[in-house]
């Protein structure tokens, strides 16, 4: 068994749902207080990725959970830096957190060029939704990475999104081509 | 008003006229009137009275009469007194319990003081300053002679290299020898070392002094680490410079960085001055052994642990080194 770690951060717009995600996906013992006294929060997770080789991948997620108020944009570039992975999220009940997506995707490939990206589009269970499927897969098409569509609250396609980026982090770490 | 007592007049069994007082009025007037004389007295003269006025009446009714009206006339004042006797008797009972009327007064005390310093705040002081201006003397004295007796101990028990080696320090740098040997002997110890990727914030390498205390949360610790010290760079920094130390209390995080990795030390007491420089050395051996991994780190943290290791765990038991 392989032991790596990796530095994954999620971005997008205040209130989109960045850290129902986070809390979704991890119990961890590190409380609210710091998004609003230095901006970020850091989760851990670790899981084990088998690879098609056999070998057993012990994959742990640093989740640097970056706050999306402007408050915090000037610290933003710094917390990217390092990063081997970033969860772009967007609400689908606003539709303009997709379109801000490309600046945060700037942002992160002008500090971390070789970052993988996934789009996620959050809040499926609102009925406020304003976004579409094919508009949200065309965003994130024109942003060059694969989306998933989620619900923090009831917790759809939260662990598979998170399962897809630990093994697409797990194989970037061992070599194997996307 | 006439200040004479009012007088009932009557005629007794033999026909001679008597003077009656009215019921709770004594002879020196209302004022005076005691209530645990009133039964004896109004009993005696009441009977004698009753049988003047009333021949044909029972002695009970009237009995029940007299009372009835004491109880008009006095009752209240009677209930008032029996609260105030009680009253007297708990206070009575507090001041005698020393420890009960310590916690009773306590908090009006501690409020009285307050306000007084509050609003006599140089009276105050030119009353306490006998006190507390001899305590502090008395306590700077004997700080001082247990200094002057720990400094005398070191230098009686240093060996003579050591005695040699101060002697030579001291020349050189002017600094007194008494407190060459008190620096040598202040505490410090080295609790934890936090070894972390510069760039990522992903824990490289960690170690800690006490083996028993098992640290799960090492890894969020040196992230968050590199997420302050981030922070501080942006809001304090901008010229490049790092956030070399945070301290708390007794306990403090020195930081020194490489072009890669930084090594974060919490440590326990007074840092020596040579030990900074130490760990400078360390974290750029250490990335001299492991330059080319840390290039292009993966985040396989597990090769690096060996190099890590030797430069670093050094540390965990080097306070005793500084202490001699």
């Amino acid at each position: 068994m392989r032991t790596v770690n990796k530095k994954v951060c999620l971005l997008g717009d205040f209130a989109v749902g960045k850290t129902s995600l986070v809390r979704r996906f991890v119990y961890d013992l590190f409380d609210e207080k710091y998004i609003s006294t230095i901006g970020v929060k850091v989760s851990r997770k670790t899981l084990a990725v088998p690879m098609e080789d056999g070998v057993i991948v012990e994959l742990t997620m640093m989740l640097w959970d970056l706050a999306g108020s402007e408050d915090f944009s000037q610290m933003r570039g710094s917390y990217m830096r390092g990063a081997s992975g970033a969860i772009l999220v967007c609400d689908l009940t606003r539709p303009e957190t997709l379109l801000n997506l490309n600046g945060y995707l700037a942002d992160l490939q002008r500090i971390s060029p070789g970052a993988l990206v996934i789009v996620v589009a959050n809040k499926n269970d609102s009925p406020e939704q304003q976004l579409r499927l094919c508009q949200v897969e065309e965003g994130a098409a024109r942003l060059g990475a694969p989306c998933y569509v989620t619900s923090a609250r009831t917790g759809e396609n939260v662990e598979e999104m998170f399962r897809y980026l630990s093994r697409a982090l797990a194989e970037s770490s061992t070599g194997i081509a996307q | 008003m006439s200040t004479e007592n009012p007088v009932i007049r009557s005629e007794n069994d033999s026909g001679r006229e008597t003077q009656k007082r009215p019921v709770g009025v004594s002879v020196n007037g209302p004022n005076t009137f005691q209530p645990g004389s009133l039964a004896r007295r109004t009993g005696s003269e009441h009977g004698a009275n009753h049988r003047a006025t009333s021949p044909g009446a029972e002695p009970q009714e009237t009995d029940a009469a007299l009372s009835t009206l004491q109880q008009i006339l006095f009752g209240t004042d009677r209930d008032r007194i029996q609260v105030l006797v009680e009253d007297v008797d708990s206070l009575r009972h507090r001041i005698d319990d020393k420890e009960a009327f310590a916690l009773a007064i306590a908090p009006v005390l501690g409020d009285a003081i307050r306000r007084q310093i509050h609003e006599s705040r140089n009276e105050v002081i030119d009353a306490l300053y006998p006190i507390i201006g001899q305590l502090v003397v008395r306590a700077v004295t004997e700080a001082m002679r247990d200094l002057a007796r720990s400094i005398d101990e070191r230098i009686q028990a240093a060996t003579n290299f050591q005695r040699i080696s101060w002697r030579l320090r001291s020349q050189i740098t002017g600094v007194p020898i008494g407190e060459l040997a008190l620096r040598s002997g202040m505490y410090f110890s080295v609790e934890e070392i936090y070894l972390i990727h510069r760039e990522s914030g992903l824990l490289l390498w960690h170690a800690t002094a006490n083996q028993n205390e098992r640290s799960a949360d090492s890894d969020l610790v040196g992230a968050m680490l590199t997420a302050i010290r981030e922070f501080a760079e942006q809001v304090l920094g901008g010229g490049g410079e790092d956030l070399h130390h945070i301290r708390f209390g007794n306990r403090e995080l020195i930081m020194e960085f490489a072009r890669h990795s930084y090594v974060g030390v919490l440590l326990n007491g007074v840092v020596p001055e040579k030990f900074r420089w130490q760990l400078h050395q360390r974290i750029f051996a250490f990335e001299d052994r492991v330059r080319p991994y840390l290039q292009n780190y993966s985040g396989e943290a597990l090769p690096l642990s060996e190099a890590a290791s030797r430069e670093f765990r050094s540390f965990l038991s080097i306070g005793a080194e500084f202490t001699q």
